[in-house]
């Protein structure tokens, strides 16, 4: 019923959004979610609702889910040496289950 | 001596107007815990309504100007943005505990544009009768974009050494900085104001609106000032000194570039106000993005920190001291 599959996270500011949607065009993803947040990092508080002066300072969570391990990782690798190597962000690629695979 | 009372006279009512008022009522908010919160979505609009209105005024107003009057000003405002910039990297960049691009970004950030700043001096001048040329606001990007784009060539020269290409990548750091939602913003005013009619929206919706939205604007800044505090005082306390001296060290070299075309053309009053006050402020809304992207190894805490919790309440306590001077010295 369910196909083993992996889903990758990043959590980066908003100023970022377009570097990784860049990234994953070129990767060839068929189709990814972003959803706006709020919290605490090295950059202190990034607010989720309250007034912020930057907008570009709050942040904003990636969830893409493929099938395939390989690409994967290489998609998170670029984001750590070509996005986040002088910018905050996190990235981290855990296992999932899907159901209709053939979305994936 | 009965110059002096007169100033302070004149400087102490400035503080009560309620633009300053709301100011100094936000930083007491926020220095008192208050839970009070301002939703993001509301002050987006607030800060594109202030932008567009101070556009399209600006436009509407270009649109009967002559082109030859807004030639100095709009040369000075560059200069502005270019001499503040190189100012902070001589200076700020020979203190030991200053981190090159720290300092270069900071610097950056003082040479550029402050829109709340601005639309305060707006609401205040015109409170005072102060008659200025309406199209004096179109100043903004030329010296906002100059200072930004001086501090990233600098950045990456102190990086790279002088190998570095700035060149190539200007033409799209002008165009970054020109789609950045407050530059955009304020330009589509301006062309709406120039080559359209929107007069009756302008005067029916944008003008009556636009002092209590500012009024908004000021509590979320002196909210925002103060929180930005506590990043601040982890920093090297030279950014604490730069951030109270070089908006009035700026301003008064704006004040004196503005005295100076007001001799030489006629320049009123209000417009060497508002240049002044356009020197003395420090971009904290479009500003940061830009840097933060374009010069990713400079720390946000040091120049943001500066900018928003000092820089700019300076500023903004110091567009009275511009009016008076010009009460004083300038003939209306």
């Amino acid at each position: 019923m369910t196909t083993p599959a992996v889903k990758l996270t990043i959590i980066v500011e908003r100023l970022l959004k377009p570097q990784v949607e860049a990234l994953m065009q070129e990767a060839g993803l068929a189709g990814w979610s972003i959803f706006p947040g709020g919290g605490r990092g090295t950059h202190g508080v990034h607010r989720a609702q309250a007034a912020q002066l930057v907008r570009e300072f709050a942040i904003v969570k990636f969830e893409v889910v493929l099938r395939d391990r390989a690409k994967a990782d290489a998609l998170a690798q670029r984001l750590t040496q070509e996005v986040m190597a002088e910018q905050p962000g996190v990235v981290w690629i855990e296992s999932v289950e899907v159901l209709r695979s053939s979305k994936f | 001596m009965s110059t002096v009372v007169e100033f302070l006279g004149l400087f102490i009512t400035q503080l009560q107007k309620p633009t300053l008022a709301f100011l100094l009522g936000g930083m007491l908010l926020a220095a008192l815990g208050s839970r009070l919160e301002i939703p993001d979505p509301i002050y987006q609009f607030i800060v594109l309504l202030l932008l567009l209105k101070i556009g399209m005024g600006a436009g509407l107003a270009l649109r009967a100007a002559d082109p030859v009057e807004l030639l100095l000003p709009a040369l000075a405002a560059m200069g502005l943005g270019l001499v503040i910039v190189l100012i902070g990297r001589i200076t700020l960049c020979l203190i030991p505990s200053v981190q090159k691009e720290d300092g270069i970004a900071t610097a950056g950030l003082f040479g550029a544009v402050s829109v709340s700043t601005l639309a305060a001096a707006m609401v205040i001048v015109e409170e005072d009768g102060i008659a200025y040329e309406a199209w004096a606001p179109a100043l903004y990007p030329f010296m906002d974009i100059p200072a930004l784009l001086a501090a990233i060539v600098l950045a990456k020269m102190a990086r790279r050494g002088k190998g570095s290409r700035p060149r190539t990548r200007l033409r799209s750091l002008i165009l970054d900085s020109l789609r950045g939602s407050a530059l955009s913003a304020l330009l589509l005013g301006i062309a709406l104001g120039l080559l359209t009619r929107p007069d009756p929206v302008f005067e029916s919706f944008y003008e009556p609106l636009f002092r209590g939205l500012l009024s908004l604007l000021m509590l979320v800044m002196g909210m925002e000032a103060y929180a930005r505090l506590a990043e601040l005082r982890r920093v090297a306390h030279v950014y604490a000194a730069y951030g109270l001296l070089a908006p009035l060290l700026h301003g008064t070299l704006g004040f004196s570039l503005g005295w100076a075309i007001h001799l030489a053309t006629g320049f009123s009053p209000g417009g060497v106000v508002m240049l002044a006050v356009m020197a003395a402020s420090s971009s904290d809304v479009s500003g940061p993005p830009t840097l933060r992207v374009a010069i990713p190894s400079a720390n946000p805490a040091v120049y943001i920190g500066t900018s928003t919790s000092v820089g700019t309440p300076v500023a903004l306590l110091s567009i009275p001291l511009w009016m008076t001077l010009a009460e004083l010295l300038l003939q209306p």
